[in-house]
């Protein structure tokens, strides 16, 4: 066996350690990056019980975030800040993942990717639409119906999920649709009809028809929130897109507030076509 | 990785273990190749997904840091971005705006805990102050905000450049 020299031992000591830190960043971020989940993988049980209402059904009420770890203190007038020394991480971003559209439609998507900065309607202050919008941030939830609140770039936007309804014909097709729930054991069932072509359903030039169908399933696990969503677009999709799952933590320490106005003002300077995306 | 995967120390690189030993009896692994496998874990680790609202880089230039002295005269607090103005003189003391932009104002208090009166720091004093951008690729008065530097010394730096992952 060959002896290490000195330098060689500092050197591998060094590189051992760095490997370690490594590691173990890995692991404390795929333990806080429960948000993060694939392929139905889901964290571990819940610690604390699911409470319940009077009827039976599992108690949604509260303000339900994707964000990593405690709040953010606020900073005192005075202090310093230094985003590179703070690594600020406290909202999770998410890729919902990419559906599969019929040949004749991979063009088009292509084409409105690459313009994305002239023409994604959720740069220019529009309603995000379902399920662009998300899980909702808040719910209030009674046993004939549930609000979901929603405190977005582009404006807050609210949804009223009536409980064993069925679908009004008297309204017009909206961002945000005409949402009915039903219980499904422990999951509450969203099916969203009526939804207008007029949103991108993520990132990246995913268009839609008017005959998308979206259902969203919400299930409480102690204080997690699994979300996932199902989009049918029989007009350009050549199957349903599950998006990758989510899970939503309650939190006690934060309340919904209304969203500044939006005002879109940087496309008369836009010199270019470049982005970096804008998954949600 | 992905969340929800065991995790696992291979037997001999648990802390406190035979370490330096063991290694010896690897001479044969090119450090080379260690420092690559390190340099994927930590690339691995600390990529974050694309996300941004807007297309910084199609609108400032990361490449580039302005400094400017001035006056906060307002600030717009508004979505997609905020707005912070200023009255700049220039040499021969005749003023003008300059427009300094930055991230939304949910993301400026859920993640950095900044609030509209922390920016405005002693408003009323009209003091000025230094601030640093990435300027807006037209030439235009008007740039992203990189960093603030208030009369006292005190800053916030947000940070280094637009597409970067802060910048998102």
């Amino acid at each position: 066996m060959r002896r290490l020299g000195m330098r060689s031992r500092v050197t591998t000591v060094a590189v051992i350690t760095a490997g370690i830190a490594c590691l173990s960043l890995a692991l404390v971020r795929a333990q806080a990056g429960a948000q993060g989940k694939q392929d139905g993988a889901r964290a571990a049980t819940a610690s604390v019980a699911t409470p319940r209402l009077a009827d039976g059904h599992p108690d949604l009420n509260g303000q339900w975030h994707h964000r990593i770890g405690p709040p953010v203190p606020q900073l005192k007038p005075g202090q310093s800040y230094d985003a590179a020394i703070a690594k600020p991480i406290g909202i999770a971003q998410f890729n919902p993942g990419r559906p599969v559209y019929k040949p004749e439609y991979v063009a088009k998507v292509k084409d409105l990717d690459e313009r994305q900065v002239q023409v994604d309607p959720a740069w220019y202050c529009q309603p995000p639409g379902v399920p662009r919008v998300g899980p909702p941030q808040k719910i209030v939830q009674t046993a004939k119906e549930l609000v979901f609140l929603y405190d977005d770039l582009n404006g807050n936007f609210f949804r009223v999920v009536r409980m064993n309804a069925q679908h009004r014909t008297d309204i017009e097709a909206s961002a945000h649709g005409d949402s009915i729930g039903r219980w499904e054991g422990e999951t509450l069932v969203v099916d969203v009809t009526n939804l207008d072509e007029t949103t991108w359903l993520s990132d990246n030039g995913l268009f839609h028809s008017d005959k998308t169908h979206v259902i969203e399933r919400l299930r409480r696990e102690g204080d997690t929130l699994h979300y996932d969503v199902t989009v049918e677009d029989p007009v350009v999709f050549a199957e349903p897109w599950k998006q990758r799952s989510r899970d939503l933590k309650l939190m006690k320490d934060y309340e919904i507030e209304e969203a500044p106005y939006c005002s879109e003002r940087d496309a008369s300077h836009l010199q270019d076509l470049s982005h970096h995306g804008n998954l949600r | 990785m992905r969340p929800g995967r065991k995790f696992t120390v291979a037997p001999g690189l648990a802390p406190g273990g035979p370490l330096l030993d063991n290694l010896g009896a690897y001479p044969e692994m090119p450090m080379k190749t260690i420092f690559a496998a390190l340099v994927a874990c930590f690339v691995t680790v600390f990529a974050l997904p694309a996300a941004a609202h807007h297309s910084l880089t199609a609108e400032f230039d990361p490449n580039s840091t302005v400094t400017v002295k001035g006056v906060m005269t307002s600030i717009e607090w508004i979505n997609p971005h905020i707005y912070i103005y200023f009255d700049v003189a220039d040499k021969d003391g005749k003023t003008s705006q300059y427009a300094v932009e930055t991230f939304p104002p949910n993301h400026m208090r859920s993640r950095y805990g900044l609030t509209k009166q922390v920016l405005s720091g002693d408003f009323d004093k009209k003091q000025t102050l230094v601030v640093e951008v990435n300027p807006a690729k037209n030439g235009k008065p008007l740039g992203w905000l990189t960093k603030i530097t208030y009369p006292d010394g005190h800053f916030i730096k947000l940070t280094a450049e637009p597409g970067s992952p802060e910048a998102r």
